[in-house]
């Protein structure tokens, strides 16, 4: 008797356990190519990341060479590609019905998609974070520790110990370390990493004109060349 | 005189028992919802314990919607002791379906659920279209008209704004027509399929949302494009193909042992398209199949060419059931060859096979030849139906139907009375203003010879049989001679059924009127459930109010036989009926209350002994029902409350056919944070019968149930397991007056299913059901399945 009563605590333990660490799902890989690894929460296994793998928060993502991935959170459908050679920790927060996001940025190129964005997101760098809404931008992690940021749509807010920059598409900043500010330039022909997954670019066509009442309208067409 | 008191005591088991017995030794449980919110469907699950030694051929439910006069019949899936099915609702927000249950044995004895469904009792569910959180559905991907490399697919849309609302297991996700819900990775506020590869070329997928009470709560669908390879080639569409199959093994050890069988069926159903043609099959065999017997197994196969514009040629060959008007083709099997072709601007449709199999009697061969009939066999009769209409249907059809069903009087060499029947009918559907103001009707008539054994003769031989035919009728004679075998059996006026309804939705009421009219002389081998020598109209009404929480149904029912004055006496028929169904938007109970009182009565006067089948008639029946269902939290579970309460009271002229019955249902469902759901119910029933007479009796049935059911999931990869299991405890005892018995006896019923499946393999389910009797009845019933469902 006293047997059973132990194994059924114990069960019941277990289960309460498991409900209380399972933290919850944040993320789906919708695309990977070649290598990519997944590395849990406060685990030092990895396994290989293959598409519909659903991330939890503080899951770590590492693509090899000439692999990469692409990620949608599952609340608002926020988009980022990580290209090849580069890690990051996914990290996300629930908050009423949305999910506060948070991509800690450890090494090399990432791209991010915001449209109807839920929740915030942030992107944490060893030089900066920068914080965006509705916006698409790079972020690219360079080796010898530069942080690089290029607006393609939107704005972007950076912010590091230094102070608080806004960036604007077509601008590229560069933070060379936590302490100072930026270098925000124009940006150059072909610093634009490509998306050498297969995909087709994503262009945009914008065109600026007056509606019959004066008022300043942009018409926005985004294609795909083949 | 004590062997007269002992059929008098069977008589009345028979008789008290109908509504928990049909057929003796055949028991029928049935608990009716009495409001949903709406999804699509509303599913129907009966229990048919059967020790009558008759198997059972088949289950139908036979349902109509509020406004309705004609039934629609759907078979319905066996499992075990457990029959089940699901009434597609319509489009309307709200409304009332009414319904019985039709159960034919192979005998080809027909009984209905309840005793004297429909013309005295029908079950009623009220629904009522949810909120609908369609909008809410993120779709993560792909995008809606997404290209994306068909090895790139991942199938996910989140919905956290009404998670808490959600049942994520009953979740469905089709592809195209592919349900590929099983391969679903479920989560609390999102779903993700990846498939290894989708065929080129455009798909839908749809998703289907539902909350812990089964009602669809949100939808939606969009559409992709897959591509064949890197580098954008969009290949043509391919061919694709999926199906489903079955097999299943039972067996059934019936009153200890002095029954058992052993049944055994599978099916395959395929389905295909390449381009603009689709294609399919279906195919279902039994070890029930007797040459002796009515065709159980079914064979069938179609294919459709769609042009432009949802105009399309169809031809399907093998066994369907097909409905062209329902006054002269529906709700009968047919064996043989459909052609279907639409137009809009104009259809055609054509059905030409057998109703019935012939199967041989028993007899012998007189000296001059002639075959004297033991027991008459079955001719097969054949039928041949076409229906050419005018207009697509949506706003406007105008249809002629004409069917001709006749006996092969070749086809057996032992029966008797082959019979011939010739059809026609029009039919209209008008509707207008957005389909706000809907008007249908037709006009049928029909000749019907019941036995066109020695062929026509001519019309002074007829005369001659039957004086009371003067010249006026030679008329019909001629007409009908080109249609139809015409002899002494013909009736000779045709036989005339009419129907018009008008329906009306404005103000939000929904008003139904309807006037019909079927002649006792009207008969169509192509519609054996028609009500003939029946005439009168029906008045409904739904209206919703409060911001569609809160819906009201009325109406009103007259009708009355003996159209042709051949009827000793005329029997009128009114009811009344009201349902107040109310669902709150805030989190309130959902309540309905229904009122129903139906009422018969002919012009014979009380005290008539003119004859056993002229008998008085006058009796009312009322019935008042009410129900609740609430869904709260409590100590972290989620639970549904639910209480059904009713009350039937029968007055007769004859105090002895004079009952009174209360019904009290108490339901409590839980669901557990872990995958563990559990269901208690407590039912109460008490009849009274024939209170003031000397044939009094009381039946008082009390239940007592529980189930459970647990879900493991990846047990070994994507593997999942469900295991369920019931027990039911009731306690009956019946009491007769007059003879001083006193029947009490328990049933205990155990029901254990499990269900184990894998994706791309199917799954394996295995059932068992037993029944055990105790006290003054002592029988043990024991059934097992194993069935196997493979989706492709």
């Amino acid at each position: 008797m006293v047997t059973k009563r132990m194994l059924l605590a114990i069960v019941l333990f277990l289960f309460s356990v498991s409900l209380v660490l399972a933290s919850d799902p944040v993320a789906v890989v919708v695309k990977s190519r070649g290598k990519v690894f997944l590395y849990p929460q406060k685990s030092n296994k990895s396994r290989l990341v293959k598409k519909g793998q659903v991330l939890y928060s503080g899951d770590k993502i590492r693509t090899s060479a000439a692999s990469s991935c692409a990620i949608k959170f599952i609340d608002d459908k926020s988009l980022l590609r990580v290209k090849e050679s580069s890690s990051c920790i996914i990290e996300g927060k629930r908050v009423n019905k949305a999910i506060n996001k948070n991509i800690v940025v450890e090494v090399g190129s990432f791209f991010a998609s915001l449209f109807k964005q839920r929740g915030r997101f942030t992107v944490t760098t060893p030089t900066s974070v920068a914080s965006v809404k509705g916006t698409q931008f790079w972020i690219i992690q360079m080796g010898d520790g530069r942080t690089v940021y290029i607006g393609i749509e939107g704005l972007v807010d950076l912010a590091n110990d230094a102070g608080r920059v806004l960036l604007r598409s077509g601008q590229t900043a560069i933070y060379s370390s936590r302490t100072q500010l930026p270098e925000i330039r124009l940006t150059h022909e072909g610093e634009i990493p490509p998306m050498n997954d297969g995909q087709e670019r994503l262009k945009t066509l914008e065109i600026e004109f007056k509606d019959a009442i004066g008022q300043k309208k942009k018409l926005r067409i985004d294609y795909k060349e083949h | 005189m004590l062997q007269v008191k002992k059929i008098f005591v069977v008589i009345f088991i028979l008789l008290v028992f109908s509504h928990l017995f049909a057929r003796y030794g055949v028991e029928i449980e049935f608990s009716s919802k009495k409001l949903i919110s709406r999804g699509h469907t509303l599913p129907l699950k009966i229990s048919i314990s059967n020790f009558s030694g008759v198997p059972i051929r088949e289950v139908q439910v036979l349902y109509r919607f509020s406004g309705e006069t004609r039934f629609k019949a759907l078979p319905m899936k066996n499992e075990g002791f457990t029959y089940l099915a699901q009434i597609d609702l319509p489009d309307e927000e709200s409304g009332l379906v009414e319904y019985y249950f039709g159960i034919r044995y192979m005998d080809e004895k027909v009984e209905y659920y309840p005793a004297r469904a429909p013309e005295m009792h029908l079950y009623r569910t009220a629904y009522k279209q949810t909120q609908d959180y369609s909008d809410q559905i993120v779709i993560i991907s792909p995008e809606p008209n997404e290209q994306i490399f068909s090895d790139d697919i991942v199938i996910t849309a989140s919905f956290a704004a009404f998670a808490d609302k959600v049942d994520p297991e009953k979740t469905r996700l089709y592809l195209d027509t592919w349900d590929i819900s099983r391969y679903l990775a479920r989560y609390a506020d999102f779903i993700s399929f990846a498939p290894r590869k989708v065929p080129p070329g455009k798909h839908k997928i749809r998703l289907e949302l539902y909350d812990d009470a089964g009602n669809l709560i949100a939808s939606r669908e969009w559409l992709f494009t897959a591509l064949q390879s890197r580098g954008g080639q969009k290949t043509e569409s391919m061919l694709t193909m999926q199906g489903r199959l079955f097999a299943e093994a039972r067996h059934e050890n019936l009153q200890a042992g002095e029954f058992e069988r052993d049944y055994n069926q599978a099916g395959m159903q395929l389905r295909g398209s390449y381009q603009m043609f689709k294609f399919g099959g279906r195919v279902y065999f039994s070890n029930q199949e007797k040459s002796y017997l009515q065709p159980v197994n079914r064979y069938s196969g179609y294919a459709r060419m769609d042009f432009w514009n949802h105009r399309y040629v169809k031809v399907e060959f093998g066994d369907a059931y097909p409905t062209l008007n329902p006054y002269i083709l529906q709700n009968i099997f047919v064996r043989g060859i459909h052609g279907d072709l639409h137009l809009k601007f104009f259809n055609m449709e054509l059905i030409s096979g057998n109703t019935l199999r012939a199967l041989e009697g028993t007899g012998t061969i007189d000296e001059n030849g002639r075959p004297e009939v033991t027991r008459p066999g079955t001719y097969r009769r054949n039928i041949l139906a076409v229906r050419p209409s005018f207009g697509a249907g949506t706003n406007f059809q105008l249809g002629f139907t004409f069917l001709k069903g006749i006996d092969d009087t070749t086809s057996i060499q032992f029966g008797t009375e082959p019979k011939e029947n010739a059809a026609a009918g029009a039919d209209l559907f008008l509707s207008l203003d957005q389909q706000r103001i809907v008007f249908e009707g037709s006009m049928n008539a029909s000749s019907y010879n019941r036995n066109i054994s020695g062929g026509s003769i001519p019309f002074d031989s007829i005369q001659a049989i039957n004086p009371d035919l003067d010249e006026s009728y030679r008329k019909y004679y001629d007409f009908q001679k080109k249609f139809i075998t015409v002899n002494q059996y013909l009736v000779m006026i045709p036989g005339k059924a009419y129907f018009a309804r008008l329906r009306l939705r404005y103000f939000n009421n929904n008003l139904n009127l309807t006037y019909e009219s079927v002649d006792e002389d009207y008969h169509s081998l192509g519609q054996p459930y028609l009500l003939r020598d029946n005439r009168g109209f029906h008045i409904a009404d739904n209206i919703h109010l409060f911001h569609n929480q809160a819906f009201l149904t009325v109406g009103y029912r007259k009708y009355h036989n003996n159209l042709q004055e051949t009827k000793a006496s005329t029997t009128n028929i009114q009811s009344i009926y009201a349902n107040l169904a109310y669902y709150p938007l805030s989190n309130l109970p959902e309540i309905m209350i229904g009122f129903h009182s139906y009422q018969r009565k002919n012009d014979i006067p009380v005290d008539s002994l003119d004859s056993p089948l002229n008998r008085p008639e006058d009796n009312k029946t009322t019935s008042i029902n009410f129900s609740t269902g609430y869904q709260f939290g409590f100590l972290n579970l989620s639970h549904r409350i639910g209480m059904n309460l009713s009350n039937y009271k029968r007055n007769d002229i004859f105090k002895y056919a004079e009952s009174n019955s209360n019904y009290l249902n108490l339901n409590l469902r839980t669901d557990f944070q872990f995958p563990l759901r559990t269901n208690l119910e407590f039912v109460l029933q008490q009849t009274e019968s024939g209170k003031e007479s000397d044939r009094a009796s009381t039946l008082d049935v009390t239940t007592y149930g529980v189930s459970l059911e647990y879900t493991f999931r990846e047990l070994l990869t994507h593997d999942r397991l469900v295991l369920r299991a019931l027990a039911r405890h009731s306690q009956l005892e019946n009491i007769y007056k007059i003879s001083q018995i006193d029947v009490r006896y328990n049933r205990n019923y155990f029901s254990f299913r499990l269900n184990y499946s894998v994706p791309h393999f199917g799954s394996l389910g295995l059932l068992a059901d037993f029944i055990h009797y105790t006290g003054d009845r002592s029988k043990q019933d024991r059934i097992f399945s194993v069935r196997y469902d493979l989706n492709f």
